[in-house]
């Protein structure tokens, strides 16, 4: 049954191929798991869902529709009370723990959290190999190949097919609608960043036609040699202050300002947003997720007085350019000792809950923040 | 013509060109009427600026600014500095040394040796394919491509058909506006 167990192969790291082929195998592994258990309780409970459904409602639990939804099965089998695990071949305490980092990092994907690039698609792709390889399921083959082919992409060592046509030798499926859809607006929020990127981040839109000068030495911002500074708001010290912060240090302050107000320097031929003159747009709403932005690789703790990144161990306050003070004091009202977190490249530092609904702590530059982490 | 981050257009037609050669090898340095043909180069950080390659009756060709139409402030030092002069072979090439604008220690880029990972940096190629994509005939030392046994023989240098302008631009626009724009050496 190869082509059966066939799935749908990267031939590019394209942001819709590779959230295709993450929600195709999400699905694709709650269907499988979801059979198995069907199997399981064929004879003794071939109601299971609807007794689990209706002891979540008891629980006041978040609920689903579909007895194949990944995020309910893996859910479930990490639930101490519940009867999945039984049901799923070779269940045992390492499957347990690795259901749970994937639920996990499945929530923060289904929420638009994560970016779709081929890091994230070895990520959540590896995890569900790894449980489906140990329950033997169907799809293993499959999703191997997955990684493979995306492993060679990452090393440029495949090289695509083209427009040539390569005669077919397995039959590889068409994306489900709804995995077409799921990609579709990740791919949105994908373009949404590219549009209106974080601060620091890079401008790909048109330049602007107007060419301002930001002098370090006099805080003002001129046009043509005239003054600008009543055109920046309220604080035009605080916008010239937020300005410099992202302007190349060695260049003489040359700057544009595109016809929605968004400021932009160069560096090394790029344009990078450094702020906007006037009021800031609105955020663009992001799709299915209150995040802006995605999530950075990253993971942060709050140790009650400072905030320590997990892999480096480093310390905010001894590693940030800008006193992180205020900072400190916003999340102290927020969070709890020891409390993990995460960020996105527009600065927002959020929490998730258990069904990876984020929940923004606070908004920060880079300057409050660990060097190289934000753009910029 | 792209060169990494610039796009090159080669100008059609040859205009005389009157000005003082930066070559002063014959010991004169008086003006002459020479040859030009000119490309614009435009970047994605919004320069739009003319060179032009100069044929002279008696001096070594050379590379120059003609004019600079847009761009960031610090391409104004390419209209003073980084021409690139020309060295004709007795076989009709021309050889040319591959130097680029660096900063040096200094507060301004002048024209320093540059090695093939700064090369490569510039031109987001190895040296090797990219001087070979723009018609260059060879790509190494002086002492490799003319068999140069003085003390500039490990200098690197480009091999070029006599006059073809889109070998000489690709090279100027790599080691001149690229190293410009990427502050090459700060």
């Amino acid at each position: 049954m190869a082509a059966a167990n066939a799935g749908p192969l990267l031939e590019t790291d394209d942001e819709i191929s590779i959230a295709g082929g993450i929600f195709y195998f999400a699905r694709l592994f709650g269907r499988e798991l979801s059979e198995v258990i069907d199997a399981h309780y064929a004879e003794i409970a071939p109601d299971w869902f609807s007794r689990i459904k209706q002891n979540r409602i008891e629980n006041a639990e978040p609920n689903y529709d579909d007895p194949a939804d990944v995020r309910f099965l893996l859910s479930e089998a990490v639930g101490a009370r519940s009867a999945v695990g039984d049901a799923i071949p070779k269940f045992d305490l390492r499957w347990r723990n690795q259901a749970d980092a994937l639920r996990r990092k499945l929530n923060n994907w289904f929420h638009n959290s994560l970016e779709p690039n081929i890091d994230t698609y070895l990520l959540l792709i590896g995890m569900i190999r790894e449980l489906a390889a140990q329950s033997g399921l169907p799809l293993t083959q499959s999703i191997v190949a997955a990684e493979q082919r995306a492993k060679g992409i990452k090393s440029k060592a495949y090289v695509p097919q083209g427009s040539s046509p390569a005669p077919a030798t397995t039959a590889r499926p068409a994306l489900a609608p709804e995995d077409a859809d799921a990609a579709k607006k990740v791919v949105e929020k994908v373009k949404l960043i590219e549009k209106r990127p974080p601060i620091g981040g890079e401008w790909t839109g048109p330049h602007g036609a107007r060419k301002i000068r930001i002098s370090r030495q006099t805080r003002d911002v001129t046009e043509n040699g005239i003054s600008i500074r009543n055109l920046l708001g309220e604080d035009p010290d605080a916008v010239v202050d937020a300005w410099l912060r992202y302007l190349p240090e060695h260049q003489s302050g040359e700057a544009r300002i595109a016809d929605d107000g968004a400021v932009m320097a160069f560096k090394r031929g790029q344009a990078y947003l450094i702020g906007w003159l006037g009021e800031e747009p609105k955020p663009a709403t992001a799709t299915n997720g209150g995040l802006q932005g995605f999530a950075l690789p990253y993971a942060y703790i709050f140790t009650g007085t400072d905030v320590r990144e997990i892999t480096s161990s480093r310390l905010l306050s001894k590693s940030a350019p800008e006193s992180t003070k205020h900072l400190i004091a916003e999340l102290s009202k927020r969070m709890t000792a020891e409390q993990l977190f995460e960020a996105t490249e527009y600065g927002e530092l959020f929490v998730t809950d258990e069904n990876g609904v984020p929940d923004v702590l606070a908004t920060v530059h880079k300057g409050v923040w660990f060097p190289g982490h934000l753009p910029g | 013509m792209q060169v990494n981050r610039c796009s090159v257009e080669l100008i059609d037609g040859e205009v005389a060109y009157e000005g003082r050669p930066t070559d002063s090898t014959r010991g004169d340095s008086a003006t002459q009427v020479g040859k030009l043909r000119k490309f614009r180069v435009t970047t994605t950080d919004t320069l739009n600026q003319i060179f032009g390659l100069i044929e002279w009756p008696d001096a070594r060709p050379e590379v120059c600014c003609i004019e600079m139409i847009d761009g960031l402030e610090k391409y104004e030092r390419l209209e003073d500095a980084g021409r690139l002069t020309l060295m004709p072979q007795a076989n009709g090439t021309w050889l040319a040394d591959v130097r680029a604008m660096r900063y040096n220690g200094r507060s301004y880029q002048t024209l320093g040796s540059v090695s093939e990972e700064e090369l490569e940096e510039l031109t987001g190629q190895t040296p090797k394919e990219f001087f070979a994509a723009i018609g260059c005939l060879g790509f190494g030392t002086r002492e490799q491509l003319v068999g140069d046994d003085t003390r500039k023989r490990n200098q690197l240098a480009v091999l070029v058909k006599a006059g073809d302008l889109k070998a000489i631009a690709g090279l100027f626009v790599a080691t001149r506006v690229m190293a410009v724009m990427n502050d090459l050496g700060e």
